[in-house]
């Protein structure tokens, strides 16, 4: 089934690149290091920062690897051959959601913990980070793969990407830092993984013909 | 039992403007078709519009008497090959031939795909480190997948060799022979014996 078959694809294709696997995960890691550096402040308030920091840090990292979800296959024209395949684009776009949340975020999900230790953070401290991360990052993939869906093919996609992205990102932030509201990111992943499927779908449709 | 593919009238239409008009031809099994004209005369549109990827056009097309007129219909008796080469530039070849796999959703015999373009020798090469030519050879292999009744070629013979050329030839005449057609587009003189010529220049309202 096409389904399954697309998702192994794109996730042996994430593998066999293999600084794909990585890049979301080094690039989270990398802005957590750096933001030591320009704030003259006690490791203890770095502790408290960091729950904030790590969600500027994910939205970030997700940006980066928005080109990957459809305009890779776009520009090479494997596209194409994955829209003439006999089968509904609702499923193809969820597909690729599942793969791209499963090749970006488990890496980012599995480095969040040690860059906690970098930072101090307590065992209890970090699971509610991880546990709000795993409730609000599909809703952030889910959002940036429609919206580079909706850019695809325009020639300044990744400047109006960022533009449209990152101010629908501002709820996930909002009660990601809060650590007793993973109930509400989940509910928010869920809103917008219906909205990101019909705006995919359609914008799919837009550009197949 | 042979196949049929007839297209009635056709005018396509892109952004608004009619790129060609009162297109009507016929193809049958064993026959190859080449497409010429000039640029932008509508080579590749007609080739995608029978592919499905453009939805955008007046007229009939008929496969075997049933009607292709939406998109994802019929698939599995065409196959595309278009400009772009469909490879992924920093996996080896043999790893984007195992993820056709999972596109074309069949087991792949290596041996098979390998053979009739030449493309042995640089299996475990870097596409971004093939030349052109190189690379055509290893998207056209795509042909040998699976049994599409009717090839599509966009420019196949662009970067070949004359060497190659008559292997691909050679590949298309298989194909014919097994009671499939091909239809492709070319603008070189090099080009592969072919039953009808339509001259989209008769066509085009450039």
């Amino acid at each position: 089934m096409l389904f399954y078959n697309l998702i192994i694809r794109d996730l042996k294709l994430a593998f066999y690149s293999s600084t794909n696997f990585l890049l979301a995960a080094s690039f989270l890691i990398l802005i957590l290091v750096l933001i030591p550096f320009v704030f003259n402040a006690s490791p203890d308030s770095f502790t408290l920062l960091f729950s904030g920091f790590i969600w500027i840090a994910i939205a970030l990292s997700i940006l980066l690897t928005l080109d990957r979800v459809f305009n890779s296959d776009y520009e090479d024209g494997n596209l194409e051959i994955i829209l003439i395949s006999q089968f509904p684009i609702e499923l193809i776009v969820c597909a690729k959601f599942i793969s791209h949340w499963i090749s970006n975020c488990i890496p980012i999900i599995i480095a969040i913990p040690i860059a906690g230790l970098l930072f101090n953070i307590s065992l209890s401290d970090n699971l509610y980070i991880v546990v709000n991360i795993i409730a609000g990052s599909p809703g952030m993939v889910f959002i940036g793969a429609a919206i580079s869906a909706l850019t695809l093919g325009s020639k300044r996609a990744s400047l109006y990407k960022t533009i449209i992205v990152i101010p629908l990102y501002i709820p996930f932030m909002i009660f990601g830092v809060n650590q007793e509201s993973s109930l509400v990111l989940l509910g928010l992943s869920m809103i917008s993984f219906i909205f990101s499927l019909f705006t995919s779908t359609y914008s799919l449709h837009l550009y197949a013909e | 039992m042979t196949n049929k593919l007839e297209i009635n009238d056709l005018e396509c239409i892109r952004n608004e403007k009619s790129i060609f008009q009162n297109l009507t031809f016929k193809v049958e099994s064993s026959q190859t078709i080449l497409i010429t004209g000039k640029n932008g005369s509508g080579k590749t549109s007609l080739l995608r519009i029978i592919a499905g990827f453009i939805v955008n056009y007046k007229g009939e097309i008929l496969f075997n008497s049933k009607k292709i007129n939406d998109f994802n219909k019929l698939i599995a008796d065409f196959k595309f090959v278009g400009q772009k080469n469909s490879l992924k530039e920093n996996l080896t070849v043999q790893q984007n031939i195992e993820l056709w796999q999972y596109l074309y959703q069949t087991t792949i015999d290596i041996d098979q795909i390998t053979g009739p373009l030449n493309i042995k020798s640089f299996l475990d090469k870097d596409v971004s480190s093939l030349s052109d030519g190189q690379r055509k050879r290893v998207s056209l292999s795509r042909l040998t997948i699976s049994q599409s009744k009717v090839w599509l070629l966009d420019e196949p013979l662009v970067y070949l060799d004359a060497d190659k050329v008559k292997l691909l030839g050679s590949l298309i005449d298989k194909h014919n022979k097994d009671g499939g057609m091909t239809i492709y587009s070319s603008n070189t003189k090099n080009n592969l014996d072919y039953n009808k010529l339509i001259n989209m220049d008769n066509y085009a309202l450039l």
